[in-house]
C-alpha cells in the first residue's frame, strides 16, 4: 500500500464536515467532472451541486452530496468549500425525489420561473439521489 | 401604611417575575453559547473563501465584475439587522442609533432594508419609508434564510436600485460588549494586496473556469458568507445583551424582595406592638 495520499477536507459554514487522507477525489466541476490525485498543480475549481467521491487509504470510498462551492488544490492538501454536504445516510430520498419533480415541473413550464434557481434545485436533488444510492455500501 | 397582606402579595409577585427573568437569563446563556460556536465554526470557511478571492485578484484578473463596480453614488442601501424580540437591554436601541447616524452622514438618498421586527417597527413609528423588510432568521441561521437576504441585496445592487449597500449590525466583542457597526457590503471593497502577504502566498493558482468567470461564482458566495457572519454575530450579541439584562433584572428583583421583606417585618412588628399595647392598656383600665 505504498500509494500516496493527501489531506482532504470538506468545510461548510456550519462545521468541518470531513477530514481524511485520500488517494483520490472525484468532484463535480462546473465545467465537468474531474479527478484529483496526489501532486496535482495548485488549482481552484468552481463546483456545482453533485456527487463527490473520495478514496480512503485502505481502499474504501466515501460518497458525499455537495452543493455549489469551490475546490482548492494546495501543495499538500485539498479543500472543498461548499454550501451543503451530506452523507448517503443523511439524505431523505423521498424529499429529494419530490424536490426533483418540483424542479422539473417548474422547468417545463418555462414561463415566469427563476430558471437558474430551478436548475440549481434540480441539480441538488439529482446529486442527493445519486449519492443516496450508495447508502449502506461503500462506507 | 400598607397592610401586611398587601406587602406579602407584592413579594409574591416580584418573586414570580424573578423566576421568569432568571429562566430567561439561563436560556439566553445557552443560546449565546450556541451562537458563539456557530460563529467560530464559520470562521475557517470564511477565511478560505476570502483567501481564494485574494488569489484571484493576485492572478491579475481584471476585476470588472458588476459586484466590484464603483458607481457614482446616488442612492445608498442600508441593511439594519435588529432582533424580533425585545427584553435585551439596549441591543436594538444601539443598532438603530448607529443606523440613524449613518443616514444623517450620507449626502445621497438612503433606502432602508430591515431585518427583524424591532427595526421595522421603529422606522414605521418614525414614519420613515422602508424599502424592504425581512424577518430575523431563526436561531439556526439556516443558509436558505441568509441566501434570501443576500440574493435580494445583490439583485438590488446589480439592477441599479442602490449604488452602494451597507450593513448595520451588532459586532460581537465579548459577553459584556458588542459594538453597533456599519460596514460596506457592495460594491465589494477590493482586498488590499498587501505586499508581504501577497509574496508569501505567491502560489500561482490555475483556475477552472477562468479567473474572471470564477469570480462570477465566487463573489455572490462571498456576499452570502459576509451576511451569514454578520447575522450570526448579531444573534450572539442579542443573546449576550439579553443575558446581561435578565441578570440585572433578576438582581433588582432580589433587592426588591429584600426591601419588601424588611418592610413587611416592620409593619408586622408595629401591628403586634399596637395590639399588645391595646391589651395591656385594656387590662390596666379593668384593674382600676
Amino acid at each position: 500500500m505504498a500509494e500516496k495520499t493527501f489531506q482532504f477536507e470538506i468545510l461548510t459554514l456550519q462545521r468541518e464536515f470531513l477530514r481524511e487522507e485520500a488517494r483520490f477525489v472525484i468532484a463535480p466541476g462546473q465545467e465537468g467532472v474531474f479527478e484529483i490525485l496526489t501532486g496535482h498543480a495548485p488549482f481552484v475549481f468552481a463546483l456545482k451541486p453533485g456527487p463527490l467521491r473520495m478514496r480512503l487509504p485502505e481502499g474504501k470510498d466515501v460518497h458525499v452530496a455537495i452543493g455549489t462551492g469551490f475546490l482548492i488544490v494546495q501543495k499538500e492538501s485539498v479543500t472543498v468549500l461548499t454550501r451543503s454536504a451530506e452523507r448517503p445516510e443523511e439524505i431523505d430520498i423521498e424529499r429529494a425525489a419530490r424536490a426533483k419533480q418540483r424542479a422539473e415541473e417548474r422547468l417545463q413550464k418555462r414561463e415566469d420561473v427563476d430558471f437558474s434557481r430551478a436548475q440549481a434545485a434540480l441539480e441538488r436533488a439529482i446529486a442527493r439521489l445519486k449519492v443516496a444510492e450508495h447508502s449502506g455500501k461503500g462506507l | 401604611m400598607p397592610s401586611t397582606r398587601d406587602i406579602r402579595r407584592r413579594i409574591r409577585g416580584v418573586k414570580n417575575i424573578r423566576q421568569v427573568t432568571k429562566a430567561m437569563n439561563m436560556i439566553a446563556a445557552a443560546r449565546l453559547r450556541r451562537a458563539q460556536t456557530k460563529a467560530e465554526a464559520a470562521r475557517p470557511y470564511a477565511e478560505r473563501l476570502s483567501a481564494i478571492l485574494q488569489d484571484v485578484f493576485a492572478s491579475g484578473a481584471s476585476a470588472r465584475h458588476p459586484l466590484l463596480a464603483q458607481r457614482p453614488v446616488k442612492r445608498v442601501g442600508l441593511v439594519v439587522v435588529s432582533s424580533d424580540r425585545g427584553l435585551c437591554g439596549s441591543f436594538n436601541a444601539g443598532i438603530l442609533r448607529e443606523a440613524g447616524r449613518f443616514v444623517e452622514e450620507q449626502t445621497a438618498d438612503v433606502g432602508l432594508i430591515t431585518v427583524g421586527r424591532k427595526a421595522r417597527e421603529f422606522f414605521q413609528r418614525m414614519e420613515i419609508t422602508i424599502d424592504q423588510s425581512f424577518p430575523q432568521p431563526s436561531r439556526e441561521v439556516r443558509l436558505e434564510e441568509v441566501g434570501a437576504i443576500s440574493k435580494q441585496i445583490i439583485t438590488d445592487y446589480t439592477s441599479g436600485k442602490y449604488d452602494q449597500i451597507h450593513l448595520a449590525y451588532a459586532r460581537f466583542i465579548s459577553v459584556l460588549k458588542s459594538e453597533p457597526t456599519v460596514t460596506q457590503l457592495l460594491p465589494i471593497p477590493k482586498p488590499e494586496t498587501d505586499g508581504a502577504a501577497a509574496v508569501a502566498r505567491m502560489v500561482a493558482y490555475q483556475f477552472e473556469p477562468e479567473a474572471e468567470e470564477l469570480l462570477g461564482a465566487l463573489l455572490p458566495q462571498y456576499v452570502e458568507v459576509l451576511a451569514y457572519g454578520s447575522l450570526v454575530e448579531s444573534l450572539a450579541s442579542e443573546q449576550a445583551a439579553r443575558m446581561v439584562a435578565m441578570k440585572s433584572a433578576t438582581d433588582s428583583a432580589s433587592d426588591m424582595i429584600d426591601a419588601l421583606t424588611r418592610k413587611y417585618n416592620r409593619v408586622r412588628q408595629t401591628a403586634i406592638t399596637t395590639q399588645i399595647l391595646e391589651v395591656v392598656s385594656g387590662a390596666e383600665a379593668l384593674e382600676e
